[in-house]
């Protein structure tokens, strides 16, 4: 029996190693770290610098929690592991956050940082978004504490992801897309690379930055990587710990920042640093080749925006100015991965694969017509970066994976449209 | 050697605003704190936040390298009559331990506090227990906010001179962090034997006081210094620091 649980857990309090702190840039006169203040909503920044290991939710969070569907279901894919030929063999499961309100696990976040924004006595909101998954969590999670949105939009995924965008717009959002002529960091990239500009998280988040800073009245949502973030979507991993009946011998999720494969794995790695179990268990982050941070990227200091308007992290990058083509699974163009992943992947605790988009889609289709769900190309990857361990481990026996489905696909149209016009039907 | 609780102390980056003044600020404060941390200039000071960077980069130069800075960090144990820790970055001496040591030592002072040793150099902690042992001197860390708990309590059965935790992100900077709660979360870890030094952005008697209060046991002042020196001069410095002791030792003491 799934329990919601009443207190997020915090990793840093039981890594093998100290996490390296946020620095500023050495040639700051100011203070990047200082300005956060004038960025974050206050409690996201106690809890980026908290030592407690569980922080205990609000009890208006947790009514939202409830309202929203919380907990989601975990579900064995039996018609999957059919189609993959490893049925009996290997037994996969997955989470399922596709079933919340805003179609992801993005609205975990959203919420309680919607909360902590309104209790700073905010009146509007302010984020960027990939493919629109986080965008739409933050206008949903902003409309319920009776807050205004805006929204940077990555320029590749405006024109294509229109479905979402105009679901934020319905919610009461300002969406922009990004590089956009409102901000100093999108005029200066339009006046780089002109209207043709695909956009980037980095660029977009230095955006929405700087259009926060604008106004006191605004606050900065963060979407992925900062930890707190993390920290705030370990109620996925918290409900599997209660859900699951053996500890599986592969836990993956899809990687873009990292809060996704965080919420999901990090009660069970921490169970595992602490000697509590999980000792078999391999933990796998799949990412996209498109930006491939984790099995390509440089583990060192550097922007968490385009702007550097934020402060450095050590973490797994590609670089800050990183641009990748664009994407189905636009969530997964960021150019580094959170710091505490990165260190767990440093320290070989966290396994990476990267996927092409080809091969994350046929999987996606073949998951469609097996389970009869739809899953978000970004979820995809861990679709598929199962069904690759699911046949290594099909002669093997008795083999368990659990996978986070963190998205559904119903309103990636635009991606399946292409890849099945495009002959990848197969 | 066992350092006061309550105990108070100040950093100065070791040669600033300039060799001669440097010395003079030291001789004006020794009644005003019971140990003194003095920084190496750092080409990196990554974890200083912009006013101790500033000082760094300042005095850069100023000390004529290492072996000025080590004889001026002599210099100023001496005029203190306090106990002295130097604090330098290990990435100053390329992550070699026994070079950082040796530079304590001959600076005549009580132990050495590398920020980015367990960051940075976190394999070599091991090594850096041993070395400083074998000159005599107890070690000392630094730990952040968002910091293992198993990992601090190791350090404390290490049987250091001190811990001392960064209240906030950087020094100088001031954030809502909950630095109450960490400080007796992190009391609770390390137990009640191990010294406690809380420091970064601690401005007022009253800050220093609510720290000891929250399980500290002593307080470090360091950009709030800087500040005062630029604004009043040499009596401001002692003004702050005398009055910090002081609330200590009258309140907490």
């Amino acid at each position: 029996m799934a329990r919601l649980p009443t207190r997020w857990y915090n990793i840093a309090a039981d890594l093998p190693e100290p996490l390296p702190p946020m620095i500023d840039p050495l040639d700051d006169e100011g203070s990047r770290i200082a300005r956060l203040v004038e960025i974050l909503p206050s409690r996201l920044i106690e809890l980026e610098y908290t030592l407690d290991k569980y922080i205990d939710i609000p009890g208006e969070v947790l009514d939202a929690y409830m309202k929203i569907g919380r907990p989601t279901p975990l579900a064995r894919a039996k018609g999957f592991e059919k189609a993959l030929g490893v049925g009996g063999g290997v037994k996969i499961f997955y989470k399922f956050e596709g079933v919340l309100p805003t179609g992801s696990h993005k609205i975990n976040t959203a919420i309680p940082q919607a909360y902590y924004a309104r209790l700073d006595g905010a009146s509007e909101v302010v984020t960027e978004t990939g493919a629109g998954q986080w965008g739409l969590a933050a206008s949903t999670a902003a409309s319920m504490f009776a807050l205004k949105t805006t929204v940077f939009m990555t320029a590749s995924s405006y024109r294509s992801k229109a479905g979402r965008r105009r679901l934020m717009e319905v919610l009461g959002a300002t969406v922009y897309s990004s590089p956009s002529s409102v901000t100093e960091n999108g005029r200066k990239a339009l006046a780089e690379m002109g209207e043709s500009h695909p956009g980037s998280l980095g660029l977009a988040i230095a955006e929405a930055v700087e259009y926060t800073l604008s106004s006191p009245d605004r606050r900065y949502l963060p979407g992925s990587v900062m930890e707190a973030v993390l920290i705030l979507q370990t109620v996925i991993g918290l409900e599997v710990l209660s859900q699951l009946r053996d500890e599986p011998d592969y836990m993956i999720a899809c990687v873009g920042g990292g809060s996704n494969f965080a919420g999901f794995t990090y009660p069970a790695i921490g169970a595992w640093l602490r000697g509590e179990g999980f000792e078999k268990t391999r933990f796998i982050a799949a990412e996209s080749t498109a930006s491939p941070k984790l099995t390509g990227g440089r583990y060192m200091y550097d922007g968490l925006d385009a702007g550097t308007v934020l402060p450095l992290a050590k973490m797994y990058s590609l670089g800050k100015d990183h641009v990748p083509p664009p994407l189905h699974s636009a969530g997964l163009r960021y150019h580094a991965a959170a710091p505490s992943l990165s260190l767990l992947r440093k320290l070989g605790i966290v396994e990476a694969v990267a996927l092409g988009e080809s091969e994350v889609l046929r999987h996606a289709m073949l998951f469609a017509r097996s389970e009869g769900i739809i899953p978000a190309p970004e979820s995809a990857h861990a679709i598929a970066a199962a069904a690759m361990v699911a046949r290594r481990e099909a002669g093997n026996g008795g083999v368990t994976i659990v996978f986070n489905l963190s998205g559904h696909g119903l309103l990636d149209v635009d991606a399946y449209t292409r890849f099945v016009e495009g002959g990848g039907d197969g | 050697m066992d350092l006061p609780r309550p105990g108070s102390s100040a950093y100065l980056t070791i040669g600033w605003p300039s060799p001669h003044t440097f010395l003079s600020i030291i001789s004006s404060i020794g009644g005003c704190i019971d140990f003194m941390e003095l920084g190496i200039p750092a080409k990196r000071p990554i974890y200083d936040g912009p006013v101790i960077r500033l000082t760094h980069r300042e005095a850069s130069g100023l000390a004529s390298g290492l072996r000025g800075a080590v004889t001026l960090a002599r210099e100023a144990g001496i005029r203190l009559g306090k106990p002295v820790i130097l604090m330098s970055y290990l990435s100053e001496f390329g992550g070699d331990v026994k070079a950082l040591v040796e530079a304590a030592a001959q600076a005549e002072a009580i132990s050495v506090l590398s920020p980015d040793l367990l960051f940075e150099y976190f394999d070599r902690i091991g090594d850096y227990i041993d070395v400083i042992r074998m000159y005599g001197m107890k070690p000392s860390f630094f730990v952040s906010s968002k910091f293992p708990h198993k990992i601090l309590s190791k350090l404390a059965s290490t049987n250091p001179l001190l811990i001392y935790l960064g209240l906030q992100p950087a020094t100088g900077v001031k954030l809502p962090v909950a630095i109450y709660r960490n400080l007796r979360l992190a009391r609770s870890i390390i137990g009640p034997r191990t010294y406690l030094l809380a420091g970064f952005s601690i401005r007022t008697p009253e800050a220093a006081e609510s720290v000891v209060m929250a399980g500290a046991d002593a307080v470090v002042v360091g950009s709030e210094v800087v500040r005062r020196y630029r604004s009043g001069g040499l009596d401001s410095v002692a003004n702050l620091l005398c009055s910090i002791r002081k609330a200590l030792v009258v309140s907490v003491g």
